[in-house]
């Protein structure tokens, strides 16, 4: 790691050369944003360049094709590198000896797990002699045979046999083009991941009983591809991190680069080409999924947090276990109306959670089968989650975590620091929220009735009741004409397919919404209950309405003032 | 694009929306990958509705910020409808 190291170095410097030019610069020159930092329109582009520098060295040096990195290099001012360190850059050895370097790290990894004060208490020996946590003995085989292939120079009757081992690790990701480079040889035929893994795998099941070490990977999948785990605290920092290229850009290279907010990478996107039905999804069945994706998502949060921001992890560590066990209690409810195989995948989640716990925790958590109660830090899981949950109000209290967040220029307040882990027990919605939600969601069942002058009479009158309603908070409020303004331009989508007549109809609405909001809060131009009767009619091309959205956003901004 | 709809995406992927997001202006879809039979995997994501020049895009969020502030409010949700289940 000493080049990489060396060239980082030489990164960070350079970036901090240009921010200081931008700083020291006379005013009227131009400042643009690169990298989500300002600079000088001259240095636009090389910064772009070195933070894509950045990104590859933070990935182990991965390149999608042999030269990236280098072609990337030559664009910026850095100091010219001399032949040797080139081809070192370039080398399908040099990525090999990475890759043999991260592997030795893992193991020793997992193998020191026995030396730790919270070591686990089951051990199974290794092919190579050494005493492995039975929970990770499969990985490490896994681990064992990739060194065996690299050993070999890659050589195997099956171009993927390494990636596919790779792909049973908690190793950061590698695409195709990079195990190419890799590999030092063209696929004979593309990787197709998602059809394995769906044939081999299916929905994650895993019983109770089924606690034998091979089958440990089969648990992991209940994590989803968002994981990795985070019980192995000994691994270095960069090679846990799950692929993230957002973080990347938030983390600061330096502590006086100003952070500001990720603009969208349009390369990042993936077209929507068909929008479709569900027949399939019942009500119980929907929850379920829905609780194995949040807890997929919270595992994958807490570890990417955990990894990258150890300091506010020390303050939020509380909430985040108290989140993690309320969602062991969340999917504990949906157990009572899942078939035996969501439940099996239901006790699959909880056995990941609750492995997570133990980890970040050091405490022992236990499953008793006959019972089927979850017991951690030695008590039943629902005391347990209070007792989390009242550590982590008091530990809520004492921090200014806030300010720390702001400080590091981290998107959004308590929840980015791991708050928003917390069970959400206590931030029900109001009652007045769910009457007026209930009105949006009665508009929204009619408005295909409707004709374009009562849509809008029936969005006035909500309109109004959402601006008039002091009982909802502004973050209520917010929703609410969010949940309104994404109707409305439904509505507004299929309006405008029927008629060029909409646009003008769409101004002459705009101004009497303009005018509404002039008016608003003193006079309520019409009240629910004055549309009840209006009649319904179906849609007519001719009198379809196109009803501008952004007028009613502005109005929720001048409320919320 | 709405919950409980399924979206295909240019690259052949099916997604079936579960939730969506209240919490920002954007619209955050937890969502869980289909297989070729339509049936949900294993592989949940959280993905951004973006429109762009007239089209209909898709941003996976890995940000893990981002999902935490997302997991509030996907929580509220989730708790309401077990309870809906629970008296049903």
């Amino acid at each position: 790691m000493v080049l990489l190291d060396k060239e980082r170095n030489l990164i960070e410097e350079r970036i901090q050369k240009i921010i200081e030019a931008r700083e020291t610069a006379p005013s009227e020159r131009k400042i643009v944003i690169a990298g989500n930092i300002p600079v000088l329109e001259e240095h636009e582009k090389e910064m772009k360049v070195l933070k894509d520098m950045l990104k590859i060295i933070d990935n182990n040096f991965r390149q999608d094709h042999k030269t990236e990195y280098l072609d990337l290099r030559d664009v910026t001012k850095l100091p010219e590198l001399n032949e040797k360190d080139r081809e070192l850059y370039t080398s399908t050895d040099f990525q090999r000896k990475e890759e043999l370097r991260k592997i030795e790290t893992r193991m020793n990894g997992i193998a020191t797990k026995y030396f730790s004060p919270t070591k686990p208490t089951s051990y199974q020996k290794a092919s190579d002699g050494r005493e492995i946590n039975t929970g990770d003995i499969q990985e490490y085989e896994n681990y064992l045979k990739m060194k065996d292939i690299l050993y070999r120079g890659m050589d195997s009757n099956d171009y993927y046999e390494y990636f596919k081992l790779r792909e049973k690790t908690r190793m950061v990701p590698m695409s195709e083009g990079q195990y190419e480079v890799l590999m030092g040889k063209t696929a004979p035929f593309p990787y197709e991941k998602s059809v394995v893994e769906n044939k081999e795998e299916g929905l994650a099941v895993r019983s109770p009983e089924m606690s034998s070490p091979n089958e440990e990977t089969s648990l992991a999948t209940v994590q989803s591809n968002l994981e990795p785990d985070t019980n192995d605290h000994n691994y270095d920092d960069t090679e846990s991190i799950i692929d993230v290229p957002n973080l990347n850009e938030q983390t600061p290279t330096k502590q006086n680069i100003p952070e500001l907010p990720p603009h969208e990478e349009v390369e990042e996107l993936e077209e929507v080409t068909k929008i479709s039905l569900w027949d399939k999804i019942k009500k119980h069945k929907k929850a379920i999924l829905i609780g194995l994706g949040l807890t997929a998502i919270a595992i994958s949060a807490v570890v990417v947090i955990t990894q990258l921001m150890p300091a506010i992890v020390a303050a939020s560590q509380a909430s985040q276990i108290a989140g993690l066990a309320g969602q062991m209690v969340s999917n504990g409810t949906a157990w009572w109306t899942a078939t035996a195989g969501e439940q099996a995948a239901l006790h699959g989640a909880n056995t990941a959670l609750a492995n997570v716990i133990s980890g970040m925790t050091g405490a022992a958590s236990n499953y008793t089968a006959s019972t089927g109660v979850w017991t951690i830090a030695g008590q039943a899981l629902p005391q347990f989650l209070n007792t989390s949950i009242a550590t982590a109000t008091a530990a809520a209290g004492k921090v200014t975590l806030l300010q720390a967040g702001s400080a590091l220029g981290i998107v959004g307040g308590l929840g980015s620091l791991g708050a928003g882990l917390i069970p959400s027990k206590d931030r029900k919605k109001s009652t007045k929220y769910y009457e007026l939600n209930n009105s949006i969601e009665k508009l929204k069942s009619n408005i295909k009735s409707l004709n374009g002058n009562d849509q809008t009479k029936l969005v006035q009158s909500i309109t109004n009741k959402i601006i008039e309603e002091d009982n909802i908070s502004e973050k209520e409020r917010e929703i609410l004409f969010r949940k309104l303004r994404k109707l409305i331009k439904k509505s507004k989508m299929q309006n405008s397919m029927l008629d060029d007549k909409s646009v003008t109809q769409d101004k002459e609405l705009t101004e009497s919404l303009a005018e509404l909001r002039e008016q608003n809060s003193s006079n309520t131009i019409l009240t629910e209950e004055d549309i009840v009767n209006i009649e319904r009619e179906n849609l007519d091309k001719k009198e379809a309405i196109d009803v501008d959205y952004t007028v009613l956003e502005e109005t929720a901004i001048a409320r919320s003032l | 694009m709405e919950v409980d709809k399924v979206i295909t995406l240019k690259n052949g992927k099916k997604y079936l929306l579960l939730l969506e997001s209240e919490l920002t202006l954007e619209g955050y879809y937890l969502a869980v990958l289909l297989d070729d039979n339509e049936e949900p995997t294993n592989t949940y994501t959280v993905l951004q509705e973006i429109e762009q020049n007239g089209k209909l895009y898709t941003k996976k969020i890995n940000d893990a910020l981002i999902l935490n502030e997302l997991l509030v409010d996907y929580r509220s949700q989730h708790e309401d409808m077990l309870e809906e289940n629970k008296a049903a």
